[in-house]
């Protein structure tokens, strides 16, 4: 993410802020910059940071972008460099001995003698005084170089990151890979209510547990953090509530924003087992058709994101396969099934299937697979009206 | 088993049907259950107790109370009655005693009597370890801390104040007393969920400078930690509680070159400033500001202001004159403060004494504060991390070479001097630029510092 200062953006008389992206035409002077900051290599944190703010003015006026884009550029090509200490003696060791030397002598007096102790001479005592600074440290370069088109994408992923991270609450559109999206939100600590959008996608307004309280921007590292997980899926878009320079602002993103996938698409299935399902009812060659995203349902209080649906001409059956094994896991399951107000059916390993889960008509047991025939009848039975 | 009435849930309590209606506790949509803030506990368990209802989940059954015997700290009268005042006030609110009369003894007062597990929140790492050492040497028992790289948590824990915003969420069910030292920083309303989200039920609030009464901060710390229980000025406590101070300004004026440069980066921005002021006379500081920064000409303006700034802060006069000053007191123990830690760094190179800022590592402060307790170094040069709160009882002398946050660093700073030794009088000088910024702002600082008790 970028400081606040570096962020490039523009505020819409409508109250939005609109983020200006870098593209393919900003990666000349990308390269550019790139050359210059490799000219660092040796020199200090300081002295790179000098050589660097002579070269924005020009290159921003040359190619019509602001100071602060490319000086945000370098900020995040210098976290790819290491530093070290130009010093033969540690400099807090050095300070510890001259201060002390110097409350009992006078300056010169406290420098010869700190001098003679670590075999230096008094003006490079004095000068490596603080050589252990931030901003005196030396540059080593990246053992490998970012190209142009790695900093575009790097780039506007951090400038909306940053952008999110002030927000006081977000909400999304989510068309695929809801519980891997959901999932990765919970486990940031964020909290969320669902609704459906109008062509039936899922939304999902995303806040922490205080924001019911008021406006917080305290969960907006952890919006930001999980921003990556949206935007693997195909389709998604954003509203975000940003508080920027003391103003609350909207910010709308989508799928055609210039944002890398930074993460793994998730894996089509949860597990071999559903894979295996899936093809086993392909290979049927019946009327129901595997659904793989399904709308979040709630039951019993709690939210509930089925591993799929089966869907035909007679409606809609949602698919949960019990995929672990605890006394509490299973007893969850069952009062999700007791609480569920839609067509659902569980597949569970039937060395766990007992109590009230063994007399369902709504619970099919299984072994190693799922038998695809058998959840196929179940469909059947549940939306004739003899098992639900 | 009943379901819980009451469960701490990431700096929040989810409430069961049982419980007794309470003020602020809101329907939550996302989870389909009532919930309030974890600072509300306190609420919650009086109108539990109130009707004689057993809280399932009740947060207090998990706090072990050990009390000890405050008697041992040998309070000052003063201390004594401001532990008692908050006693009265359920043990809610804020104490005020101006720097160097002794807050934290009140504070480690107030966990001896409630025996409670306590969060103990302080402002800068390195406040956070100075508490970590008083707190553990008092109470004998292992002083968590959280902060400064650090996350150990124990029974009585110190945490700085972003780490506390940051993590009191996982925390906050853990501590059933919750100390604030420099409490008026959450009055701003910055940060405040760091103490929203403690269910602590006992909170004691520590300041020299409480917000004025009936003002916004004022409510929220109110609302918060609870009302002002005690408060005592400077004039109550100098001469009798508090070393003597004498204070002597020195002004010193800017070289020819110095003062053209300063005129010349002045310019333009008091140029803007008129103009903006005519156009928006109504307009404060920060709008002024802000509104300036939104043109390319504007934002060059405040950066030749912000130059000219540092340039009347320590401008050759004061340099000189501050090597004068530590010459004179190479026996006495000494703090210089800048307004900008790179100030203080050539502080520092000139007079060869150590230096603490945000980029001293925390062993190194450790090491530094040792040494000048023991007198191994006679001067520490410092912009705005010593502050507040680092106790330095041996500190006489206090040279503010400037000011960068008005009258509450100054107040402060001057206290660093005042802790009471037999026979201390201490000394601060400032050292003023006079005819510019400098100057303004020590004349808008002076009327809050201490007089001399005659």
């Amino acid at each position: 993410m970028l400081p606040v200062g570096l962020l490039d953006w523009r505020r819409t008389d409508d109250g939005r802020v609109v983020a200006r992206w870098l593209g393919t035409q900003d990666e000349s002077w990308l390269r550019e910059l790139v050359a210059e900051v490799a000219a660092s290599a040796g020199r200090t944190v300081g002295e790179a940071n000098e050589r660097i703010a002579e070269i924005v003015a020009p290159i921003a006026y040359r190619h019509g972008r602001s100071r602060r884009t490319v000086e945000a550029v370098w900020t995040l090509e210098r976290r790819r460099w290491s530093t070290r200490i130009a010093s033969p003696v540690p400099p807090p060791a050095l300070r510890r001995a001259l201060f002390e030397l110097a409350a009992e002598r006078s300056r010169e007096e406290a420098l010869a003698t700190a001098a003679a102790t670590f075999n230096l001479d008094s003006a490079r005592i004095e000068s490596l005084l603080f050589a252990d600074r931030a901003h005196v440290r030396v540059l080593s370069p990246p053992v490998t170089s970012a190209t142009a088109a790695e900093l575009v994408e790097e780039y506007n992923l951090s400038l909306v990151q940053a952008l999110v991270a002030r927000a006081t609450e977000v909400t999304a559109t989510i068309r695929a890979n809801l519980r891997r999206v959901v999932g990765y939100s919970k486990l940031l600590g964020l909290m969320a209510t669902f609704g459906e959008a109008a062509d039936g996608a899922t939304t999902m307004a995303l806040s922490g547990p205080l924001a019911l309280f008021h406006e917080t921007v305290k969960y907006g590292n952890a919006l930001a953090r999980w921003l990556p997980a949206l935007i693997t899926t195909p389709g998604w878009s954003l509203t975000a509530r940003v508080v920027i320079e003391g103003e609350t602002l909207r910010l709308d993103l989508d799928a055609g924003a210039p944002l890398p996938r930074t993460h793994a698409l998730p894996r089509a299935h949860d597990s071999k087992l559903e894979a295996q399902l899936e093809s086993d009812l392909r290979r049927l060659t019946s009327p129901w058709r595997f659904e793989r995203e399904v709308a979040v349902v709630r039951a019993d209080g709690r939210l509930f994101f089925p591993d799929f649906a089966l869907v035909s001409d007679k409606g809609r059956v949602l698919v949960e396969i019990a995929g672990f094994w605890t006394p509490d896991y299973v007893a969850s399951k069952a009062a999700l099934l007791r609480a569920a107000r839609v067509p659902m059916i569980m597949c569970i390993d039937e060395r766990h299937a007992h109590g009230e889960l063994a007399r369902d008509e709504r619970v099919i047991g299984f072994e190693k697979n799922v038998d695809a025939p058998g959840l196929v009848a179940a469909c059947e039975r549940l939306l004739s009206g003899s098992g639900c | 088993m009943l379901p819980k009435s009451v469960r701490f849930d990431r700096g929040t309590l989810e409430l069961g049907a049982d419980v007794p209606s309470v003020d602020h506790a809101l329907w939550d949509p996302r989870t389909e259950t009532r919930r309030a803030a974890a600072f509300r506990f306190h609420d919650i368990a009086t109108a539990a107790d109130a009707i004689g209802m057993e809280l399932h989940g009740d947060l207090r059954r998990n706090w072990s109370v050990r009390p000890l015997n405050a008697a041992a700290l040998e309070l000052r009268s003063y201390q004594a009655q401001a532990l008692a005042s908050w006693a009265a006030f359920s043990r809610r609110g804020v104490v005020a005693l101006p720097t160097g009369a002794g807050k934290t003894r009140v504070a480690i007062a107030a966990l001896f009597e409630t025996g409670l597990p306590a969060a103990d929140l302080c402002p800068t790492k390195v406040l956070a370890t100075a508490w970590v050492d008083e707190l553990r040497r008092h109470l004998g028992e292992a002083v968590g801390l959280v902060g400064d790289g650090q996350r150990s948590i124990e029974r009585v824990t110190v945490l700085t104040f972003e780490s506390a915003y940051r993590h009191m969420d996982a925390l906050g069910d853990r501590f059933g007393l919750l100390v604030v030292d420099e409490v008026h920083h959450f009055g701003g309303g910055a940060r405040v969920e760091a103490l929203e989200a403690s269910a602590a039920v006992a909170r004691l609030g520590l300041t020299a400078t409480m917000p004025e009464p009936g003002s916004e901060a004022a409510a929220r710390l109110g609302g918060l930690i609870g009302p002002t229980v005690f408060e005592m000025g400077y004039a109550d406590l100098v001469g009798t509680h508090l070393a003597n101070v004498a204070m002597v300004r020195v002004p010193v004026r800017l070289e020819v070159d110095e003062r053209a440069e300063y005129d010349a980066r002045m310019r333009v921005f008091l140029e803007m400033r008129r103009t903006f002021m005519r156009l928006h006379p109504e307009a404060d500081v920060v709008t002024l500001l802000r509104g300036l920064g939104r043109t390319p000409d504007g934002r060059r303006a405040l950066r030749d202001r912000a130059r000219a700034l540092e340039l009347a802060s320590f401008p050759r006069a004061k340099r000189s004159l501050l090597r004068t000053l530590l010459d004179r007191h190479r026996n006495d123990r000494a703090i210089v403060f800048t307004a900008f830690a790179e100030n203080a760094y050539d502080a520092a190179r000139d007079n060869l004494v150590p230096v603490i800022t945000g980029e001293t590592g925390a062993r190194e402060r450790q090491e530094i504060l040792a040494a000048f307790r023991d007198g191994r170094v006679r001067a520490i040069a410092s912009a705005r991390v010593l502050n507040e709160g680092i106790d330095v009882p041996e500190a006489r002398v206090a040279i503010i070479v400037a000011g960068a946050l008005g009258p509450r660093e100054h107040v402060q700073r001057i206290g660093r001097v005042l802790r009471p030794a037999p026979d201390k009088e201490a000394l601060v000088y400032e050292l003023v630029t006079t005819n510019t910024s400098d100057a303004r702002r020590a004349q808008q600082r002076a009327r809050y510092a201490p007089r001399r008790s005659t």
